[in-house]
């Protein structure tokens, strides 16, 4: 495999081989050094063998090595020309994203109560196992599947105004309950409003550098202003209904005459009975996502009430926006001048559309979609806005931006460098509460494992695909 | 190590855990990995109190392996039950038989991260001078 600089900002893998498109990386000089420490690049070629992909394989600024897919990578395959879904291109955890939620309180207010705000949160179930703030039954589950955010709404959980900042207004269309096994039903029913594990957390973060005010003004943020962070996705419904699909494509693979170069890259045409089962599951097990996300929404309402004492609307917790960095959606893109339905995979990549794009929120659409990228505890978070479409900004890679900081250090490695404790102390000094469920695991997520996130969002403002808005810096971490 | 030893170790991985397992035959290699993929995640003392069966069809033997961790996976998550005594019989790589007791999760001790899914990335599985080794990558 051969890696050609194209630009500052951006690489080519040239196709060779069965590629059938080049692979595109979008990295500086240090993040491609960094890529090249593993083997995320080859993965970049493998997803080029994809049948019916277009354009090019395209990996974001934050790429890692994951399983089948780049972590940071997107493919769009013409579902009007055998075009194939790959559930490894979405990933086990379906719909994972991030959702911010607003506050009123300023950062010098929450510094004086944060230990109790620290408490109050950690009253969020996490974990292994960890059971949620709301137990199904199985009638229910089937409605979470089809009716993400609006379940918990007719059950009086969450405000109506918070379905119209999600991505999809909350609810993915085309869902259906039966294209989900009795198994991930059973895994997911206990579960609502749970954070699971791994990188998965609540922060609370200040607003500490403002970039674009005009763009900031219209997302509702300001200098100093407290927000609510929450990153987490389907749990154990998505783990499985990837699991289910990833076992019976890899069986029907070889009638649809497709091979790949890695079994973790099984796929089907979109348009084919498994390929259309896929899409409809991982469409239900996105609104589980989504459902979780806004239950987990009001465990965090609950806790600022708690310490702050006024209700929630008091301290004016909307919801800024939740968008998912890991899915695959029937879009509309431009394909050599012509308009086609693209299956795009989103691998820990987001989707930044421009003004003006119906996928942004109507409150938004003069200026783009907000984009929620998630730093690791101790280092900055971001909110950027897409910028595809507008005036002398082509589309680039369909769209879509990075969604975090990328690891760079395996969880042993940085277990090694660090005790948790020793860690915990370090963050306090810096002005960071960290709440975790357990301290040894608190150096696997340590800062110094993941790329510097800032050089990420730099280098996805250069290559066009997003634009800076404001930086967001945790004061506390309740950490999954 | 003699040529008569099971076990289990971790594999460094950037996002995710690799767990590696040697055991003299391919059923005990089956069921020492089991009881590796719970220990990633941590352990639980006291007696065993559930009882699970399982057969399983897959077109090979690494479709059988990944499948057989899923379900253990699945029955640890949604039926609650920690392997402790593990017993599988494979048959021709393609079928295999077992039954898995243990203590139920109620007590589990927390010492990892929480497993999400096992994947065939990277996955290695068949006979070694050890017996039979395998590699496995969990998404994490």
């Amino acid at each position: 495999m051969s890696l050609q600089r194209i630009s500052d900002v951006e690489w080519l893998i040239p196709a060779e081989g069965g590629m059938r498109v080049p692979g595109r990386v979008f990295a500086s000089e240090d993040l491609i050094v960094k890529a090249q420490s593993d083997r995320a690049l080859d993965q970049v070629a493998n997803v080029a063998h994809l049948p019916g992909i277009v354009g090019s394989s395209f990996a974001m600024p934050d790429i890692h090595w994951g399983y089948g897919f780049p972590i940071g990578g997107v493919a769009a395959t013409d579902i009007d020309e055998d075009g194939v879904v790959s559930p490894g291109g979405v990933g086990f955890d379906i719909s994972c994203g991030v959702r911010i939620v607003r506050t009123n309180l300023e950062a010098k207010e929450v510094r004086e109560h944060v230990e109790d705000l620290v408490r109050e949160l950690g009253r969020i179930p996490r974990g292994v196992g960890g059971k949620g703030l709301m137990r199904l039954d199985e009638t229910e589950m089937e409605r979470v599947l089809v009716e993400g955010v609006q379940f918990p709404l007719s059950k009086g959980v969450g405000w109506d105004e918070d379905a119209e900042t999600c991505e999809d207004g909350g609810r993915v269309e085309d869902a259906d309950p039966a294209a989900v096994s009795v198994k991930a039903k059973e895994r997911g029913a206990p579960q609502l409003g749970s954070m699971g594990g791994g990188n998965h957390f609540v922060e609370v973060q200040h607003v500490d550098q403002v970039v674009d005010d005009e763009v900031a003004k219209a997302f509702g943020l300001h200098d100093g202003q407290i927000v609510a962070m929450i990153h987490c996705g389907s749990r154990g419904v998505g783990h499985q209904v990837c699991t289910d699909e990833v076992r019976t494509m890899d069986r029907a693979m070889s009638s649809y005459g497709i091979s790949v170069p890695d079994r973790q890259l099984a796929c089907v045409p979109v348009r084919s009975p498994e390929g259309e089962r896929y899409m409809a599951g991982m469409a239900a097990a996105a609104n589980y996502g989504r459902a979780n996300r806004h239950v987990l929404t009001d465990g965090v309402r609950q806790a600022f009430e708690r310490t702050f004492g006024p209700s929630a609307r008091d301290l004016g917790m909307s919801v800024l926006y939740d968008v998912s960095h890991n899915l695959a959606k029937i879009e509309q893109h431009e394909v050599d001048g012509v308009r086609r339905n693209l299956c795009v995979h989103r691998k820990g990549a987001t989707p930044a559309f421009g003004p003006g794009h119906p996928q942004v929120p109507e409150r938004y659409r003069s200026v783009g979609q907000p984009v929620l990228v998630p730093g690791s505890m101790g280092t900055a978070s971001w909110v950027l806005v897409g910028t595809s479409g507008t005036a002398g900004a082509d589309e680039v890679a369909w769209a879509s931006t990075c969604h975090g900081a990328g690891r760079m250090m395996s969880r042993k490695a940085a277990t090694k460098q660090m005790h948790g404790g020793d860690l915990k102390r370090q963050l306090q000094s810096e002005g960071i509460w960290v709440s975790t469920s357990q301290l040894r695991l608190l150096a696997e997520e340590a800062p110094y494992a993941y790329k510097d996130v800032s050089e990420v969002v730099r280098v996805c403002e250069a290559a066009g695909l997003s634009r800076r808005v404001a930086r967001l810096r945790p004061l506390a971490v309740v950490k999954g | 190590m003699s040529p008569r030893s099971r076990g289990h170790e971790l594999i460094e991985h950037t996002a995710d855990v690799g767990l590696h397992v040697w055991a003299p035959t391919m059923d005990e290699l089956f069921e020492e990995s089991a009881m590796g993929l719970i220990a990633v995640m941590g352990e639980v003392s006291g007696a065993s109190s559930k009882r699970e069966e399982v057969s399983i069809e897959a077109p090979d033997l690494q479709g059988l392996f990944v499948d057989w961790l899923s379900e253990v996976l699945f029955l640890f998550e949604a039926r609650e039950i920690v392997p402790r005594a593990v017993r599988v019989h494979v048959e021709d790589d393609k079928r295999l038989a077992a039954t898995i007791e243990g203590p139920s999760t109620e007590a589990f001790m927390e010492q990892g991260p929480a497993v999400k899914a096992v994947t065939y990335h990277g996955l290695e599985i068949g006979p070694s001078p050890k017996g039979f080794e395998a590699r496995v990558y969990l998404d994490v």
